[in-house]
């Protein structure tokens, strides 16, 4: 490989991180006579300095770009250095930082060349020289560019497990304001054509089972938070309807880095809205995983998420209702709604209790966050878990029906310094 | 207190299980060969490894217990730690007493699961961070430095994954290595010259092209991160420092 790959390397990785995507999970497959194979639950090689899992060769074929949207750094009107990779020598990248236990696999996007159509082109002629030159079983995702044909999107599907559109900005109103050469049909398009496509591909392999597979990590998205003014719930029912529909696999969201500062139709912020993502991934996941709607983590009467409190908590405490669970007793749909119960302790709380009545204490190891649940459950040796010797947040902890809504809030939001008892500590005045 | 004496042999392991069951005695410490008994041992019991006695016990392990079950007790073995040892002779013998593999309120049936997850997580840690070198003669070597005994358990994966490849990797903690001849595994304690810190072959012995593909990987690994977003604390969790000095990326001879 020659030196100058390097060059284009940090130009390329630059101009596609802020692309969220980098999981390499979703697919198995063995290693058929030649390279490589796929890890189903996916392996991340390394992390970078924002704490980012880096799993796959995350990188553009170009940067060069027709269009001009708002919140991009590689817009058609910024003056930054502009690369193109030739797909000889990304493939031979790729295959040399595999080869070393470097990444999982490629994750190719690119800027819009020309046409969408001829840039789908250019892309899958990198994914075609993997797959058959190289004979290379690792994960590849690749974006599909808005507004490319459904002829080629199915062809990329072939190549690719997983394949991906980004839909940016929520509402069309705000896209079409932001990114002018897009609209929703150009990317709801190519969605929709994936999702077909995954469908033909199921029931043509029942027939045969030899049919090559189409996309089998599945399709994801992503939006970005913040660069437009739309609001939590709004975000939240997409996703969920996204998930239903077009049975995406992941969504996700991109805090948004005030990158082109100059450009006026951009909100004027002073840093990514970090906690905000945080949040609404954590939303995300109580859709996957924990049986929640949309309307119930946010709807018209609560907006925005909670910032200071995750979601599956100020759920609880707008719903005591529900509360005290009895976690010997109700059933597994419950004790999943517990603040401070995730699924993997859930199933752990379920099958031993059928070996024995739990206590506040077999709860603690078996990983329950006791500083969230207690004022959610009853279990062995008492309505509340305080009573086995726990002192939790403050000096009568129980149920969130006895304390009210309130005060659990308050109790769960102060942060009281603790002062190690072994260090001396002298009380001084402070001068006035 | 009762003492076992074994050759400290998963065999021996499971003779020592055979023996306890047969005698109705189970022990309160594991010994080796060679090592000093405990101050109070009372009785020291010394076992032959029989290899019909440790088959007729995993044999009814395999059929007792689920695939977690066994999981967790062959991971609990490549901790390598006695006290881990025994705990695998308490949770068989809480098996066989009629406690469930799943009754996670037990202390020895959690502590054995937690266990096995910790040794499942450092295999997992192999699998993100080995770095491969290409030698001078065409083949790929990495070296490690684990906590606990994994490279057996994970080296198929690799041999799966690299099948079209000659490597090696080198468990510099245990000073043995296995390598992969594009048919089968040996095993070998001649380690090429390297670096123990760092992991690094000494670079007479590098491919011609290495040293460029450890360039580009590091830019890669720098311009990847948004700055704007610097999470160093994130970083450290996922990645902990002890592997720092044997990554590529995080050993600085090529940053800006």
């Amino acid at each position: 490989m020659h030196r100058d790959v390097i060059k284009k390397v940090e130009i390329l990785a630059d101009a596609a991180k802020y692309d969220v995507s980098c999981s390499s999970s979703g697919v198995g497959r063995a290693n058929n006579g030649g390279l490589g194979n796929a890890a189903a639950w996916g392996i991340c090689h390394s992390y970078s300095a924002d704490g980012r899992c880096i799993s796959l060769l995350k990188t553009l074929l170009s940067n060069y770009c027709l269009y001009d949207c708002a919140y991009c750094i590689n817009r058609r009107s910024n003056d930054i250095p502009r690369a193109a990779f030739t797909s000889r020598e990304l493939a031979e990248l790729t295959i040399e930082f595999y080869r070393r236990n470097y990444i999982e696999g490629l994750f190719l996007s690119s800027g819009v060349l020309k046409s969408a159509d001829y840039t789908m082109e250019q892309m899958i002629g990198v994914l075609k020289r993997l797959r058959n030159e190289h004979r290379f079983n690792g994960y590849i995702h690749m974006k599909t560019i808005p507004g490319a044909s459904d002829d080629l999107v199915r062809q990329a599907g072939l190549y690719a497990d997983r394949l991906s559109v980004n839909i940016e900005i929520p509402t069309e109103e705000n896209l079409k304001k932001l990114a002018p050469e897009k609209d929703h049909q150009s990317v709801y398009q190519p969605i929709k054509s994936i999702q077909e496509g995954i469908a033909e591909n199921r029931e043509d392999r029942k027939k045969f089972r030899s049919t090559p597979r189409f996309t089998p990590a599945g399709q994801s998205t992503q939006m970005i938070i913040g660069a437009s003014d739309e609001r939590d719930n709004r975000i939240l029912s997409l996703s969920s309807s996204l998930y239903e529909g077009p049975k995406l696999k992941r969504v996700y969201y991109s805090g948004f880095v005030p990158v082109n500062e100059y450009d006026r139709r951009l909100p004027q912020i002073k840093a990514a809205p970090l906690v905000r993502e945080n949040r609404l991934y954590q939303a995300d996941w109580l859709l996957r995983f924990y049986d929640f709607t949309a309307e119930e983590i946010a709807n018209d009467q609560y907006p925005d998420l909670d910032l200071e409190l995750d979601p599956k908590l100020s759920w609880a405490i707008r719903h005591p209702e529900w509360f005290p669970v009895d976690v010997n007793r109700d059933d597994y749909q419950r004790i999943l709604r517990i603040p401070g119960v995730g699924v993997k302790t859930a199933r752990l709380i379920v099958m031993a209790r059928r070996r024995g009545r739990l206590r506040a204490e077999h709860l603690t190891k078996m990983g329950v966050i006791m500083k969230r649940a207690v004022y959610f459950i009853t279990c062995e040796g008492g309505a509340a878990p305080s009573s086995g010797g726990l002192k939790v947040g403050g000096p009568a902890a129980a149920t969130i029906n006895e304390l009210g809504p309130a005060q659990v809030r308050n109790l769960l939001l102060s942060k009281k310094k603790k002062h190690d008892p072994r260090q001396l500590w002298l009380p001084f005045q402070d001068a006035p | 207190m009762i003492v076992f004496a074994y050759d400290q042999t998963f065999e021996g392991l499971l003779s020592v299980i055979f023996e306890a069951f047969r005698l109705k005695i189970f022990p309160e410490a594991l010994i080796g060969p060679d090592d000093n008994p405990p101050l109070l041992a009372e009785r020291i019991i010394n076992v032959e490894t029989d290899e019909e006695k440790s088959e007729r016990v995993w044999l009814g392990l395999e059929k007792k217990l689920s695939s977690y079950g066994i999981r967790h007790i062959i991971n609990a073995w490549f901790t390598e730690k006695p006290a881990n040892h025994e705990l695998i002779i308490r949770y068989v013998k809480k098996i066989y007493s009629g406690i469930s593999e799943t009754n996670f309120a037990d202390p020895d049936v959690l502590a054995l699961k937690q266990l096995s997850f910790t040794v499942g997580r450092e295999k997992e840690h192999v699998l993100q961070f080995v770095r491969f070198q290409k030698t001078i003669d065409g083949w790929f070597f990495a070296a490690i430095r684990p906590l606990f005994n994994v490279l057996p358990l994970v080296v198929h994966f690799f041999v799966d994954r690299f099948a079209d490849q000659r490597f090696m990797i080198f468990d510099l903690n245990r000073a043995f290595g296995l390598y992969y001849d594009l048919e089968t595994l040996h095993q070998t304690d001649q380690c090429p010259p390297v670096d123990y810190q760092t992991g690094r072959l000494q670079s007479d012995y590098l491919a011609e092209d290495e040293t460029i593909y450890q360039e580009a990987w590091t830019k890669y690994f720098e311009s990847i991160a948004i700055t704007e977003r610097a999470n160093p604390r994130l970083q450290l969790s996922y990645m902990p420092k002890r592997f720092w000095p044997m990554l590529t990326e995080k050993q600085q001879q090529f940053s800006k």
